[in-house]
């Protein structure tokens, strides 16, 4: 059921061209799909990745401008006269505080808040009021990130507890050291607000990108999710992207559908610059080369489909017409013909089509002939089934008053007649046995010769161990006819025909030959060429008024019913004519066979 | 259909086996590049003459380790002052580079590197050396060595190159018709006296700064007493007021006759060029200024010992240190060009202590530091930097222009040394 459905879809040429061409192109596709976006990919993640570095990179030279400004910054605190007097033993006078205040106030930078400057002797010099308790301020992370540096700036993001504001920050912290000559350091706290970041924002160029700085606690001191949006640690999936795209694939990320990460860990500060192209930006590209691939195909298909129908119905037109022509023959269209003139095959198949329609034509004529023959025989055959009795019980009959006014040659007479007749119909039956076909021939010659008084002699030979194979009937007696009719034609006595049958190189041979005059050499070739034409033309080889009739006749049935397993020819001999039939036996075997 | 299926499946395959040629490049590049160290150094260019100190030194050493090590040289375009100064700078704001010179300057300073662990330890270098140690001339070696075996600073191997003494333009000293060169201080000023007397200038000073060349020649001056050797000779002394450190004023007053008009408002590298221009008559400085003289210039000039056989030395200041935090393979590197500056120190004071340098100036040096009879201190290394760069530059202009005495300059003096020793 399957396979009849299966048949049905990919039937047609027309269908088969189509599923064939989208095969192949989806092949064809499929490959450079698989191909171009394996190269596309690499190359891709490749070239974003370096690109995505480059703009990392901007971000971390805006970074570091930043860093180089808050160092500068606190340089010039550290290298500020009172800043250094203050770490002297010099009395720090309130003169000397107001001069530092104002020196402080000059270096005023947009992304500073506060500052506030820890003398090495615990005193507080800020802008704001600030109260610290310098037990507890060495175990806090502003004094903890100094670290053991001389004099390193250090940048960190911490909460404010110093300024009041309680916020997360940038905080700068440095020590501070006395140039001349030995003294414990002090220390310089900066605290830095939202602006100090102006110069990354301003780095930003791509807002589809993600871009992180973490300090080295991995809290997001600033954070830009696509579109300029701002990041919210509230937000699902703000976290989402940084904690499970970013931070848990990190390094592991080699493709672009785990999209592509920058980072880049600045030493100095502890802080990591991270740019992140999401899977939907970083596959964008490949995307867009996957739509132009599949439009390609798509196109290409459309094209290839067109093409091929418009080519198909062309093709497939004179094909259709032969089909349907064939598809609708039946009796009623034998006189139909194709008539193609597509200069292909295609006008040879018409061609073989009408020739063969020819022959059909004609083996159904014979055919309804032979059907109609048969019919007129077995109604022959139904007659002769009632008229012999008739007849043999009127030539018995006629015997016997034969008999009994003892006129013999009316005995012999109706004698012969008699089994001529019998043997003639054989009850319908088409073989006899050879005998039975000698006998025949016998009766025939036997009653010649009672009306032609002394015109002729016959002998009949017959090798015993033939003479019961079936033989067509009546192949025997127009050939003897043939012989008191043409060769005796001329002579009123003297006339021998000799019949003989014999077995001879695999054949069932019969040869009638009389001593009349010789077949003409123009009969002669006539006669002989009757085994090498067609059976339609037999009819019209001999001109059947001059006994051409039997001839025709015997040669005819013998090729019906042995086809090429007979010959029939004749010989001309210097006194007389002899005519020959054999027959293969295989043939009479089959025939024997079928009998049996 | 099944061959179609095949045939598909084969081209189904392709893309598998493409993948594989399509891989991305897998060359690796094995060669590894060495790359040369670069050594942080901060090189002088004196402001006026504009003469970059240590060039050949830099040039030498880059051309000898080229391919390992190479001075990354900043030349700075300040004066010796200012240089120190920037240098205490970048100290705070923990920028110095690799390799400092005047290293052994100011002694507060150089304490203060050296209890913050600012300088590297060189004497495991020097140690491990083959040459090092035997090029140092055992009391430079014994003053630049810490109680605790520690070497810190890297002077020259000897003093040959340190001295200073008196530079006289002998065509300007003819032409004022004095004949040799002033052996005593009387001569000395009896020249002065010719010299002014002959339209000539006879010294070239200025102002400013610590006052180089005219308290070199004080300096020198109160050293011909013991008195004067004795307070040369103080660490950082507690007080001013003291006889010598008067008649070191007078002298100093004295000197300013016989100089240009507006010698205070001079820098020192104008004075200098003054002089080597050939507008003075005698100039006072070190073998370290010869770099800057013309050649011609170099024959119109003889070095001479201050009257009295007498040379200004201080194995100090030669001293180059190697500034800690850098990586050690920069580290290995700057000690290196310290090894190697005594290397060629030692071979070219050889060369040029077995004959003659060529030219009459050297020359003459060579002769007068060949056996050097009297050596004095440098003051520079004996008292605060503040007084020298601060002090002066504020109190001597009016101690030469007469609105301050010498004892309320010693007594100012003496307030400001206190104020200092309040502030350590």
């Amino acid at each position: 059921m399957k396979k009849r459905k299966h048949r049905k879809i990919f039937y047609g040429i027309q269908r088969k061209i189509i599923l064939f061409i989208t095969l192949l192109l989806s092949i064809l596709f499929l490959v450079t799909y698989l191909g171009i976006n394996q190269v596309v990919k690499t190359n891709t993640y490749e070239s974003l990745s370096e690109q995505y570095a480059y703009l990392n990179e901007k971000m971390v030279t805006a970074f570091e401008k930043i860093e180089e400004s808050v160092d500068s910054l606190t340089a010039d605190y550290i290298l500020n006269d009172y800043v250094q007097k203050s770490l002297t033993n010099q009395t720090f006078t309130a003169s000397d505080l107001e001069m530092m205040k104002r020196g402080l106030a000059f270096y005023s930078k947009s992304f500073l808040d506060y500052y506030l400057v820890i003398d090495n002797k615990g005193n507080l010099y800020s802008q704001r009021n600030v109260s610290l308790d310098m037990d507890t301020f060495p175990k806090s992370v502003l004094y903890k990130s100094l670290g053991q540096e001389y004099s390193r700036t250090k940048i960190l993001w911490t909460r404010d507890v110093i300024f009041g504001t309680n916020e997360m920050s940038f905080f700068a912290v440095r020590y501070i050291h006395e140039m001349n000559s030995v003294h414990e350091p002090g220390i310089l706290i900066l605290k830095l607000n939202d602006s100090l970041l102006d110069g990354v924002r301003e780095s930003i160029e791509n807002d589809r990108l993600v871009y992180f700085i973490l300090d080295r606690n991995q809290e997001v001191c600033f954070g830009r999710l696509p579109d300029g949006k701002a990041w919210d640690p509230d937000e699902e999936s703000a976290r989402n992207i940084l904690w499970n795209e970013i931070l848990a694939e990190g390094e592991k990320q080699k493709s672009l559908d785990q999209g592509i990460l920058s980072s880049r860990y600045d030493e100095n500060t502890g802080f990591t610059i991270i740019t992140y192209a999401p899977k939907e930006v970083a596959n964008e590209v490949v995307w867009k080369i996957q739509f132009v691939l599949a439009s390609i195909f798509l196109v290409t298909y459309s094209l290839a489909v067109a093409g091929v129908v418009i080519f198909a119905r062309r093709f497939t037109r004179p094909i259709k017409y032969i089909s349907d022509t064939m598809g609708s023959f039946d009796e009623s269209r034998l006189d139909y013909r194709i008539h193609l003139d597509t200069n292909t095959e295609l006008d040879n198949i018409g061609l073989a089509y009408n020739n063969m329609v020819d022959e059909v034509k004609d083996l159904m004529e014979d055919v309804k002939k032979k059907e109609r023959e048969l019919r007129e025989s077995e109604i022959h055959s139904l007659m002769y089934q009632i008229r012999p009795h008739f007849l043999y019980n009127t030539l018995d009959t006629i015997y016997m008053l034969a008999r009994i006014q003892k006129e013999e040659t009316i005995m012999r007479m109706i004698q012969s007649l008699s089994r001529f007749l019998r043997i003639n119909l054989s009850n319908g039956k088409e073989e006899i046995e050879v005998k039975k076909e000698l006998e025949h021939v016998s009766s025939y010659l036997e009653i010649q010769k009672i009306r032609n008084a002394e015109l002729f002699t016959y002998e009949i030979e017959k090798e015993e161990a033939i003479e019961d194979w079936p033989v067509m009937k009546m192949i025997l007696q127009p050939l003897a006819e043939n012989c008191i009719k043409y060769g005796f034609q001329d002579i009123f006595e003297g006339g021998r025909i000799r019949i003989r049958a014999f077995r001879e190189e695999g054949c069932l041979c019969f040869s009638v030959e009389n001593n009349g005059e010789p077949i003409s050499e123009e009969a002669l070739e006539k006669l002989n060429c009757l085994e090498h034409i067609s059976m339609e033309e037999i009819d019209g080889a001999i001109q059947k008024r001059q006994g051409g009739f039997g001839v025709c006749n015997v040669v005819k049935r013998l090729r019906m019913r042995y086809g090429d397993g007979t010959r029939f020819y004749y010989v001309r001999k210097e006194s007389g004519t002899e005519c020959v039939i054999k027959i293969a036996e295989d043939r009479i075997q089959s025939g024997r066979e079928e009998k049996a | 259909m099944r061959k179609w299926l095949k045939q598909a499946g084969i081209a189904l395959l392709c893309p598998v086996f493409l993948s594989g040629c399509g891989t991305e490049e897998a060359e690796v590049l094995t060669q590894q590049e060495v790359e040369e160290i670069r050594i942080p150094v901060t090189f002088r260019v004196e402001p006026t003459t504009n003469v970059a100190e240590n060039q050949d030194f830099a040039e030498n050493f880059n051309a000898e380790y080229k391919g390992t090590y190479q001075l990354d040289v900043e030349w700075l375009t300040e004066n010796a002052a200012g240089y120190r100064n920037k240098l205490k700078q970048w100290n705070v704001l923990d920028e110095m580079p690799a390799i400092i010179t005047d290293a052994g300057f100011d002694n507060d300073f150089y304490e203060l590197l050296v209890e913050n662990d600012r300088l590297v330890d060189l004497r495991p270098y020097m140690e491990k050396s083959d040459f090092w140690m035997d090029a140092m001339n055992p009391d430079i070696l014994a003053d630049s060595t810490e109680e605790d075996g520690s070497i810190y600073l890297s002077p020259l191997g000897s003093s040959v190159w340190s001295y200073a003494g008196l530079l006289y333009n002998t065509d300007l000293l003819e032409e004022a018709g004095y004949e040799g060169i002033p052996q005593t201080w009387d001569e000395f000023f009896v020249c002065l006296e010719m010299l002014k007397d002959a339209g000539i200038t006879p010294l070239a000073l200025h102002g400013s700064g610590s006052y180089w060349v005219p308290m070199l020649i004080s300096t020198a001056y109160i050293y011909r007493t013991e008195e004067g050797k004795a307070f040369l000779g103080e660490e950082f002394p507690e007080t001013f007021q003291n006889d010598s450190m008067r008649e070191l004023l007078e002298i100093f007053q004295k000197l300013y006759q016989y100089t240009f008009e507006d010698a205070v408002d001079l820098e020192y590298e104008q004075a200098s060029s003054r002089f080597l221009n050939g507008e003075a008559a005698i100039f006072a400085n070190g073998y370290w200024m010869f770099s800057g003289i013309s050649s011609a210039m170099r024959e119109k000039l003889v070095f001479e010992p201050f009257p009295g056989n007498l040379l200004m030395n201080s194995s100090r200041m030669t001293a180059w240190a190697v500034t800690a935090g850098y990586d050690e393979e920069i580290t290995e590197g700057a000690v290196e060009a310290l090894a190697y500056r005594i290397q060629s120190e030692q071979e070219s004071r050889e060369a040029a202590l077995a004959e003659p340098i060529g030219n009459r100036l050297e020359d003459s040096y060579i002769e007068a530091v060949r056996e050097p009879e009297n050596i004095m201190p440098n003051y520079q290394m004996k008292w605060e930097q503040e007084i020298q760069n601060e002090f002066f530059t504020g109190y001597l202009p009016k101690l030469l222009d007469g609105t301050l005495e010498i004892d309320g300059f010693l007594e100012l003096l003496d307030a400001r040394n206190e104020e200092i020793r309040m502030k350590k």
